[in-house]
């Protein structure tokens, strides 16, 4: 889920244009994509 | 101690039940908490809760001693070392060693806008810091106290759910639910009455501030319905949620502010190939027509209610579970504890749909007669076969 805190693939490539490393989009996404959800799911815990 | 037979039943009877077939047996849950296992155990309460490392022993031994086909310890949701760290308002450590969640409010009814608005970030920037008196702080100091929290929660929650309980279900052969199936979420008006607004505001916000706790509602129900659709749905686990308010509603404005989302978002899971679990707190006897709208085997477990009246209503389409009265196993003799039970099993059990377990969480020793609880257990597990 896209939020002003977490990053989406997109944001996150643009930032990084044509720096990006090999491996770095896979790893990444994984970043993005798992942990961010993680933490969303953390901080919407804490009032659960 | 790990018997490959009954872990095959169990396996079988719960995916059964879970798929509206009529299984071998009735499956048995207990909903025993940490707590009572850290009592039952004879450790010290205050301390244990500290050594996650110490809790193995505690479970094994309440694993060894109460039969049940899931394994009996639940509810590994709250530790003290994140709430410490985090200077916690809502959830505080009692005289008696366990966290006790006193009313807090610590959103104002003029904030509903803000909370539709953007609702994470209004969570985040204000809520928290009202809430975790350390996060009201410097953004610098904020982000490592954060970090700290995440770091206790997963140290405590995420090693006993994601380690040491599904450890002790493979090692003793209890049910496993298939990986990444299981998740948890709230109704939306159930999240902002529970701990943004408090029980005593909220309950006035309803015939105040109608229209904003609907305009909140509506912010609130995607991120909601996100949380509750796990990794990898299955029919044969659950997403749980836990139900609050409605009794203590009208039902008028539990038509209008609280079913429509319920219904979605137990709808979502369903489409997404998972199942809600709903735990209807205190009594919904008002509401079995509304819940009888929802998807096919659902599970409710009632706290309250009419037996009969629940399995008329419900019983050929739904999975019932609850209503064992766990006042009784401290109150009554072993006689009436097992004729209690029979009752139950006579009323829900025919034609399937139905899992054995208790009104409530046991959450201490002392709630219980612990030989009453005992006998009952082994009373269903052979009174349960079909």
């Amino acid at each position: 889920m896209s939020t002003k805190y977490f990053e989406t693939w997109e944001e996150y490539s643009e930032r990084r244009k044509d720096h990006i490393h090999p491996g770095e989009e896979q790893y990444m996404k994984e970043v993005l994509q798992n942990y961010d959800a993680e933490m969303l799911n953390f901080i919407l815990t804490l009032i659960m | 101690m790990y018997d490959e037979a009954l872990h095959q039943e169990r396996q079988s009877i719960f995916e059964d039940v879970y798929n509206g077939r009529i299984p071998k047996r009735v499956p048995i849950s207990a909903w025993i908490t940490v707590d009572f296992a850290i009592q039952y155990s004879g450790m010290d309460v205050f301390e244990a809760q500290w050594h996650p490392d110490r809790m193995e022993a505690a479970f094994r031994k309440v694993a060894e001693e109460f039969f049940a086909d899931t394994l009996p310890v639940h509810d590994a949701i709250r530790f003290p070392a994140m709430y410490e760290i985090l200077g916690a308002k809502n959830f505080i450590m009692g005289s008696n060693g366990y966290l006790q969640h006193p009313e807090i409010t610590p959103m104002k009814a003029e904030e509903y806008g803000e909370l539709a608005k953007d609702p994470i970030g209004f969570i985040v920037e204000t809520l928290l810091p009202r809430i975790y008196s350390e996060l009201d702080t410097t953004p610098e100091k904020r982000s490592i106290i954060m970090a700290k929290a995440y770091k206790a929660f997963n140290d405590t929650v995420g090693y006993m759910n994601g380690v040491l309980l599904p450890k002790l279900e493979k090692e003793y052969g209890f049910y496993q639910a298939p990986a990444g199936s299981g998740s948890m979420t709230a109704v939306p008006l159930d999240y902002i009455a529970d701990q943004m607004r408090g029980f005593k505001e909220f309950s006035s916000d309803v015939r105040r501030h109608k229209k904003d706790i609907l305009k909140a509602n509506a912010a609130l129900l995607p991120i909601m319905l996100n949380k509750g659709i796990p990794p990898a749905p299955n029919r044969n686990n659950y997403t749980f949620m836990p139900l609050h308010m409605p009794p203590y509603m009208r039902t008028k404005d539990v038509e209008e502010l609280y079913l429509p989302d319920l219904k979605r978002i137990v709808e979502e899971i369903d489409a997404a190939g998972g199942k809600a679990n709903l735990f209807l707190e205190h009594d919904w006897m008002r509401f079995l027509d509304h819940l009888s709208e929802f998807p096919e085997n659902t599970v409710y477990r009632f706290e309250f209610g009419d037996a009969q009246k629940i399995k008329d209503k419900l019983g050929d389409k739904f999975i019932i579970c609850g209503l064992y009265p766990v006042g009784l196993l401290k109150t009554g003799t072993e006689q009436e504890c097992i004729d209690e039970a029979k009752r139950l099993f006579d009323i829900l059990a025919p034609g399937g749909g139905y899992i054995f377990d208790f009104d409530k969480n046991i959450i201490t020793t002392d709630s219980v007669n612990i030989d009453n609880l005992k006998a009952v257990l082994n009373f269903v597990r052979e009174y349960g076969k079909y």
